[in-house]
């Protein structure tokens, strides 16, 4: 699907849901500030830009028979690299990619990313993540969460097999572990 | 040894050893074994086997998860960084560059540690015995200088020291690269027994072998007396491993040396020179400063090994002048500092081999494979002179943060491990050349007073010529192996970045032109000796560790002969 095909699907779950995703868009609201608190320590973040990545990295790592990125602890992680490891150039290329999503979500449905229905959601991240070359604000923000995930200690211990002792080295088949090392 | 003949009036210690590395720690364990009282001077901070601060962190116990700051390099590590294995987890067992200067007047990459131990701790693990041809290339091309000794007269030492160390490896019986004695090979995987039948299907005379590394795949009760137990797998060596599943002289010489009672062991300790007795024509010690204290001391024994590192030694010995030796100690034929070698390497490829999706291995392989050399053996080939040999391996691929998707389907997805890759990388043999030189700085020195090192040193046009050979040689395997996706890589790598640093105290027979005898003894001064990379005329492709300790014990092992008999 083309990026302007993706924009019209999207734009058309938006009218099929119509009022569904103006009521449930409370509910999510609700549903992300459940999951995740700004505790108030976040760096460089505002706390908006906090909830944003908070949904959105939920939305690339979601909880499925593990945890999530925001179990993980992802959006700090972001916040943390953002204020002390990236590069100026590239932590604003971050910022402003989160900041668009939302505005863009203000232009193309009449309110902000986090009061969107979950589905709308869920299509404006894949849209991105489709184009990925084309989107290096959310790029960046894809490369950090998916990092932060997977080297953190949910990340490396729960989803995927943590081995730190292995004991000598084997070959094995793959069926054995049925996961990846971490 | 003979107790009454060591007058203890007259020497602080019986013996001296610089450096407490590879060569070091080597010599530190032959002398101690044989009852010298031996002191080991090494400008390193202390490091204590068994607390080791980052082994067992985890990625996310790391402040970056193990990434390190540019800031942080930039400041520390601008040099280091651009070597092999400095990381956040590692960075400490590096030395702080803006506090240890040198000059390039020529580019060139000096790895140095920071710490007791020196680079046996942070080294590359892959051991290999140097074959007859390396040791009669300088003499068959005229090039360097010809060696004072050939393989027989070595093997007997490979042979002392393997067992010590404890070298995993398969039996070949190939004449380009010797069999030792060996701990159990570690087994290939299936994508690399396949690539390997290819290639030696293919291609006849060349081999792809287990690697043979410094992994204990067997405890043998030499390595358990020490509290060495079999490698566990865990591939995160330069941390430290107080398994001591690999070697290092922190986990294996130097506590065998200890174990003596004959060693003092002095870390923080800058070897500035060693000291010249022109009544006696012999060294008699060394002097240093405390790096933390400032505070110089002069140490004597009857005999002085240097061990401190190949650029390290060098920096010392040219140092070390006196009215006898304005130029160096022992340096009378002015050849000390020429001759600098290293490998040449940043060249290999790497491609991808579908299938096999359903074999997999548990632990992180501390080896892979090696193809021994296989150019210019029987004929010339290529219009350069030498060979190189390939290390390599095949691993499956992990998570990676640009793949494309998310939700459920991702997670799942990075769950599977990926597709095989296999990579070769080589080594190859750098010509000796006079002109390639190190020297002393004319008036800078470093914070402790010693005068900076300067590089001159470059590769020249039969480097160039088999560095592109080790790209197109790989490739060219790889794609008649049947891997995907095969993709060359030919880096540009200055001198220094193999950190396998060689020669500028060469062995040969002739005085005049070779700074060491055929038993790593000074021409001049009978009782200094040079036992680390140095002492190389030549360097061979082969990763040089073992035969740095290998040299060592046999040149300890002459040194004791001759000090019974009076005859240093």
């Amino acid at each position: 699907m083309s990026n302007i095909n993706r924009r019209e699907f999207i734009a058309g779950l938006a009218g099929m849901l119509g009022t569904a995703a103006m009521t449930s868009s409370l509910a999510n609201a609700v549903e992300v500030g459940l999951t995740f608190k700004p505790s108030g320590s976040h760096l460089i973040f505002s706390k908006q830009q906090m909830l944003l990545v908070a949904r959105i990295s939920d939305i690339i790592i979601p909880v499925t028979d593990t945890p999530g990125a925001i179990a993980a602890g992802v959006p700090y992680y972001i916040d943390h690299m953002a204020a002390d490891w990236m590069k100026k150039a590239e932590c604003n290329r971050l910022l402003r990619g989160i900041d668009k999503i939302d505005a863009d979500a203000k232009v193309n449905y009449g309110h902000g990313f986090l009061a969107l229905a979950s589905e709308i959601q869920v299509a404006i991240v894949q849209a991105l993540d489709d184009n990925l070359k084309q989107e290096p604000g959310y790029k960046t923000l894809k490369t950090y969460t998916v990092i932060g995930y997977y080297s953190s200690k949910i990340g490396m211990t729960v989803e995927l097999n943590y081995d730190p002792i292995p004991g000598p080295y084997k070959e094995i088949p793959f069926s054995d572990v049925g996961k990846a090392w971490s | 040894m003979n107790k009454k003949a060591i007058d203890i009036k007259t020497y602080d210690f019986d013996a001296i050893v610089v450096g407490s590395g590879m060569s070091g720690g080597y010599a530190a364990k032959e002398f101690c074994e044989k009852g010298y009282k031996t002191l080991v001077l090494d400008r390193g901070k202390p490091i204590e086997h068994g607390n080791y601060e980052t082994e067992f962190k985890a990625p996310w116990q790391m402040e970056f998860r193990g990434k390190m700051h540019r800031d942080e390099i930039k400041e520390k590590y601008a040099i280091q960084k651009k070597g092999h294995g400095v990381s956040d987890y590692t960075k400490h067992h590096f030395i702080n560059d803006k506090e240890n200067p040198y000059v390039q007047e020529k580019p060139y990459l000096w790895t140095r540690s920071s710490k007791v131990g020196g680079k046996s701790v942070i080294w590359g693990r892959q051991s290999y015995r140097w074959n007859k041809m390396d040791f009669e290339a300088n003499k068959k091309d005229g090039h360097g200088i010809d060696w004072p000794i050939r393989y027989d007269d070595l093997a007997p030492w490979y042979d002392h020291v393997e067992p010590f160390i404890g070298i995993s490896g398969s039996y070949e019986n190939l004449d380009e690269l010797p069999d030792g004695k060996f701990l159990p090979a570690l087994p290939l995987n299936v994508v690399e027994r396949k690539v390997k039948a290819a290639i030696e299907a293919k291609f006849p005379g060349r081999k792809m072998i287990p690697a043979r590394v410094a992994h204990l795949t067997e405890a043998h009760p030499v390595h358990l007396a020490l509290g060495r137990g079999q490698c566990q797998s865990r591939s995160e060596c330069a941390r430290g491993c107080s398994w001591g599943g690999y070697y290092s002289s922190v986990s294996g010489s130097l506590p065998a040396a200890k174990r003596t009672g004959n060693m003092t062991l002095t870390a923080n300790a800058q070897v500035q020179e060693v000291i010249y007795d022109s009544k006696t024509g012999k060294a008699s010690g060394v002097r240093y400063v405390d790096t933390v204290t400032g505070e110089s001391t002069t140490v004597t024994a009857r005999i002085v090994f240097m061990c401190a590192s190949t650029l390290g030694s060098l920096q010392i010995l040219m140092n070390s002048t006196s009215d006898t030796y304005p130029n160096g100690i022992g340096n009378t034929s002015g050849v000390l500092g020429h001759y600098m070698m290293d490998h040449i390497g940043g060249s290999g490829a790497r491609g991808t081999v579908p299938g096999h999706l359903d074999s997999y291995y548990k632990g992180r392989s501390p080896g892979g494979i090696y193809i021994p050399r296989f150019k210019n053996i029987k004929e010339q080939q290529g219009g350069y002179l030498r060979g190189f040999g390939y290390q390599g391996g095949a691993r499956r691929a992990i998570w990676r943060p640009n793949t494309v998707g998310i939700g459920k389907s991702f997670k799942e997805e990075n769950r599977k491990p990926g597709n095989w890759r296999f990579s070769l990388w080589s080594f190859g043999e750098v010509l000796p050349h006079f002109n390639n030189r190190v020297s002393l700085h004319a008036t800078g020195k470093d914070q402790w007073g010693m005068p900076l090192l300067v590089t001159s040193i470059e590769y020249g046009k039969n480097e160039e010529k088999m560095k592109k050979d080790m790209m197109d040689s790989a490739v060219e395997m790889l794609k008649a192996a049947g891997l995907q996706n095969v993709k060359g890589i030919n880096r540009a790598t200055p001198p220094g970045r193999s950190i396998h640093e060689m020669g500028g105290a060469c062995m040969g027979i002739d005085p005049n032109t070779s700074y060491l005898n055929k038993w790593n003894q000074s021409h001049e001064v009978a009782n200094l000796f040079v036992t680390d990379g140095a002492a190389f005329s030549s360097v061979s492709c082969v990763n040089p560790s073992i035969t740095f300790m290998a040299l060592t014990a046999r040149a300890v092992d002459y040194a004791d002969k001759q000090l019974k008999a009076g005859l240093i």
